[in-house]
């Protein structure tokens, strides 16, 4: 619980209809899309405007106490989970356009603004914000910012960090830093770059200015089909190695296809292990050539099926099947465990099979629907919560597939954050050295460590607890690793 | 020639033993940018150089710091691809190292980004004397704050850096170059169309009442919309190398140089003003190089400062001092990198 002396400070600044305290209004915010673990808020306040944000921030640093941000809680690492003790400030209410410049081809929001309400906006001077997230109909641009989430059409046109030029943030300590803005360049260090991806540690962000693109001319899917989950894998590297950067290059494994043909009946290739497709946007003449040489390509990894979509109808259909993938999943198993390594491309294959040996190993199913072009992996772990072993067993699973990724030199984590979910993992990605660094330079920002307490950054005792486990065994976590 | 980090390591442990300041460079091709204590020892990382591992298919190269951007433009060549955000080279001796601290850019900044957007994991040596490692090789990394990327631009005072990889593109297959002449007010006009429609340009650049553009991209793409411009002027490819290295004769008098960012949405507005003597403008309107003897005019309410012949303006709205200086404790407690640089 919130202390007394909190409540009556925050009822003392803010009207009383935005301080939500009973356990009823509470409890749908007990946790974001990461379920596993769930937490009631001391207290919600529903920010109407930045001046209610300024005023939680005073009170949680005058109380001492815990402030957790949350946007509109499709988190799924568990980084908007409330604490007991402190206090969880909503903004998704926070959600006007402020300006769209045609000119200079930004539009500035409010943190709370969905994803895809900028491209809605955007469209009439025929632009759009390419940063799309799959939950982009309901995530917040905020919570894309403290995520640096990705999406299908990243490959090409690069993540939230890649397409935020601007950013107004709110420390806890009161200050307000105005970052980047609709100059190309700027004096001082790149704390833009710092905030993008931060996890709500640093700062509450307030307004954010982003970059918007041209809508492509012309747009094609081309669809393949392969044999083997491995020969695929390989020729997503193929591809990009060919000198194409597609608009976006998905991959779906047989088991992924066959739940979204049945949730769908999109047409996918049922025979196939899996299923490649790839969006190639520009002008015509760009996509002409580029479309032609991927063609080329998959036929060189033995496509056994390849369909070229060219009008906006057909090219919907191709997409369906993946935008339906994860509802699909939920109809294949009680419960599904999405995991989030990224790994160089060139390992995507072997890495699949891998997993493949694990699903085995633990006698859980798996099935892969993930950004391949960006060898960003989504392995959906099956199983059934309310079994005891099938639910230790799918998180042993998880555990394992991230310590893989990291050994073949990836990381644990491409879009979805750290949260509370892989805080165990960092002590494996990072040595003791590093994560000191990052609490040195959340320090920077909040010297309290009131900002999202418990997430992203494990304490160095605990990864020296987690570190004596290893070395019990006799070796480091992956001495053979540069850590890179 | 050594490739190993640990001359390095010991260079800067005995410097904090001796509290003794150091300044890091590469080659020195940016020195005449330097504007803290050059009466302190050098740190030279130009003997931490060579490749660790390029993998083509990949599009990720890691590079030493120390590593020549010559020789970095040679090895991607060969393989069709380039670092993109193409730094300048100045008098040819660029380092990697030195360009990622400074982070400055070429002339096609807006369409293909920066160099930290490229940054895709450092090593580094922080002024604690440890060997740290942030971001990775893969394109997609979440885990941790970006580090990596707050080196860029970062000049060097949060620590030497060691190594770095970065994300590459595919070289274009086809480029085309034209000038034409036009006033401020048709380049407006005609650039602002650009920005709205899908198009192979990258690059602008206008002095001396011509505009000059580039198209780079698949050949039929980039021929098709050369045909706009058939009357027109071509011009050497090299003249984008020489705008980024400052070889164009704009750039060869002893006259302050102002540089000058400017709004995206300024799209070459106002720069025929009386006030300016010589300007020349690229990356669409938005970053402005000028001479002038004086102050800047008026109408541009920033704050100048020079680097000695050099001159940068700052905008009035810069962030906290506060916390550029609690970052560069938490990196460097001693300030033993770079004294008198202040970002
Ligand atoms: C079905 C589904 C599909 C998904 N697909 C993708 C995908 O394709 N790509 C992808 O990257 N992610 C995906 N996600 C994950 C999620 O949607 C993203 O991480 C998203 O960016 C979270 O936004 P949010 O507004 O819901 O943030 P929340 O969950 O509310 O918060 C996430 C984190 O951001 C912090 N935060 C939120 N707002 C602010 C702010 N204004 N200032 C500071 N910190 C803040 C919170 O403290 C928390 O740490 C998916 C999730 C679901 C449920």
């Amino acid at each position: 619980m919130i202390s007394e002396f909190a409540l009556t400070q925050l009822y003392a600044e803010l009207p009383e209809h935005v301080i939500l305290t009973d356990q009823y209004q509470k409890e749908p915010f007990e946790s974001d899309a990461y379920t596993v673990k769930k937490e009631l808020p001391g207290v919600v306040v529903l920010a109407e405007s930045v001046g209610h944000v300024r005023s939680v921030l005073r009170v949680c640093n005058e109380c001492d106490i815990p402030l957790v941000t949350r946007g509109a809680g499709t988190g799924l690492s568990g980084g908007a989970r409330p604490h007991r003790e402190g206090v969880l400030l909503v903004l998704s209410k926070l959600n006007s356009v402020l300006e769209v410049d045609p000119l200079a081809c930004t539009a500035t929001v409010e943190p709370g603004t969905t994803n895809l309400r900028i491209s809605e906006v955007a469209k009439e001077h025929g632009l759009f914000y390419a940063p799309d997230p799959s939950s982009q109909i309901a995530c917040s641009i905020g919570g894309n910012v403290a995520e640096n989430a990705g999406g299908v059409h990243c490959l090409k046109y690069g993540l939230t960090l890649h397409n935020v030029v601007g950013l107004t943030v709110l420390t806890i300590e009161g200050d307000e830093l105005v970052l980047g803005g609709k100059t190309y360049d700027w004096e001082g260090y790149d704390f833009l770059a710092l905030m993008v991806g931060s996890e709500g540690m640093l700062g509450v962000v307030t307004e954010i200015t982003v970059k918007l693109l041209p809508i492509p001319a012309v747009r094609h899917v081309l669809l393949g089909g392969f044999d083997d989950v491995e020969i695929a894998g390989n020729c997503v590297a193929g591809i990009i190695a060919a000198g194409v950067i597609p608009g976006g290059l998905e991959m779906m494994d047989e088991l992924a296809v066959h739940a979204a043909e049945e949730f769908a009946e999109v047409g996918y290739p049922k025979d196939a292990k899996a299923v490649l497709l790839c969006e190639l946007d520009g002008t015509e003449e760009e996509v002409t050539s580029t479309t032609d040489k991927v063609a080329e390509v998959m036929k060189q990894y033995d496509a056994s099926v390849i369909e070229l979509a060219t009008d906006p109808e057909q090219c919907e259909r191709l997409w369906l099947g993946r935008k339906v993938a994860f509802p699909a999943a939920g109809r294949m198993a009680a419960d599904f465990y999405c995991m989030d390594g990224s790994i160089p491309r060139y390992q995507i294959g072997p890495v699949l099979k891998a997993i493949t040996g694990m699903s085995e190993r633990y006698n859980l199913g798996v099935m892969n629907v993930f950004h391949a072009g960006d060898g960003n992996l989504h392995p959906l772990i099956l199983y059934d919560a309310s079994d005891k072993n099938q639910r230790e067993g799918a998180e042993q699973f998880g555990a394992e597939i991230l310590e893989h990724c990291i050994r073949v030199g990836g990381t644990i984590t491409g879009e979805h954050g750290v949260g509370v979910e892989k805080i165990d993992q960092m002590c494996s990605q990072f040595s003791l050295a590093e994560i000191e660094q990052f609490h040195r330079i959340r320090n920077v920002f909040d010297v309290n460590r009131n900002m999202n307490p418990g997430k992203a950054i494990p304490t160095l005792a605990r990864c020296s607890e987690l570190g004596g486990m290893h070395v019990h065994k006799g070796q480091m976590p992956f001495p053979e690793l540069s850590r890179f | 020639m050594s490739h190993d980090s640990l001359p390095l390591q010991n260079a800067v442990n005995t410097a904090l033993e001796q509290k003794q300041p150091l300044r890091i460079a590469g080659e020195g091709s940016k020195s005449f940018l330097y504007t803290g204590d050059t009466t302190v020892p050098l740190l030279a990382t130009s003997d931490h150089k060579g490749v660790i591992e390029y993998r083509p298919e990949e599009l990720v190269i890691t590079v030493r710091a120390g590593t020549k951007l010559s020789e970095l433009r040679g090895i991607t060549a060969e393989h069709g691809q380039m670092w993109a955000c193409d730094p300048p080279l100045f008098d040819g001796r660029g380092t990697v190292g030195g360009a990622i601290a400074s982070g400055w850019c070429g002339p096609g900044r807006p369409w293909y980004g920066t160099v930290r957007d490229s940054l895709l994991g450092v090593e580094m040596i922080n002024g604690y004397g440890e060997l740290l490692r942030f971001g990775g090789k893969v394109i997609k990394n979440v885990a941790g704050f970006d580090v990596a990327r707050l080196l860029g631009g970062s000049q060097g005072t949060l620590g030497v850096l060691m190594s770095a990889s970065l994300k590459l593109l595919p070289a274009p297959e086809h480029t085309r170059s034209i000038a034409t002449s036009l006033n401020s007010r048709e380049c407006t006009t005609l650039i602002s169309q650009y920005s709205k429609k899908t198009s192979t340009l990258s690059g602008t650049c206008y002095f001396d009442g011509k505009l000059y553009l580039r198209f780079t991209g698949v050949a039929a793409a980039v021929e098709k919309e050369m045909k706009a411009f058939e009357s027109n002027e071509e011009i050497d490819p090299q003249f984008w190398q020489k705008l980024r290295d400052h070889t164009l004769p704009f750039f060869a008098d002893d006259k302050a140089l102002w540089r000058v960012s400017l709004s995206r949405n300024s799209m070459f507005h106002g720069v025929e003003s009386d006030e300016l003597e010589e300007f020349l403008v690229e990356w669409n309107g938005s970053l402005l190089w000028c001479k002038s003897q004086n102050s800047l005019p008026p109408t541009m309410s920033m704050k100048p400062y020079a680097i000695r012949g050099f001159r940068n303006v700052k905008h009035e709205t810069s962030q906290s001092s506060k916390h550029a200086h609690r970052l560069k404790l938490a990196f460097d407690p001693q300030k033993i990198f770079n004294p008198g640089v202040v970002l």
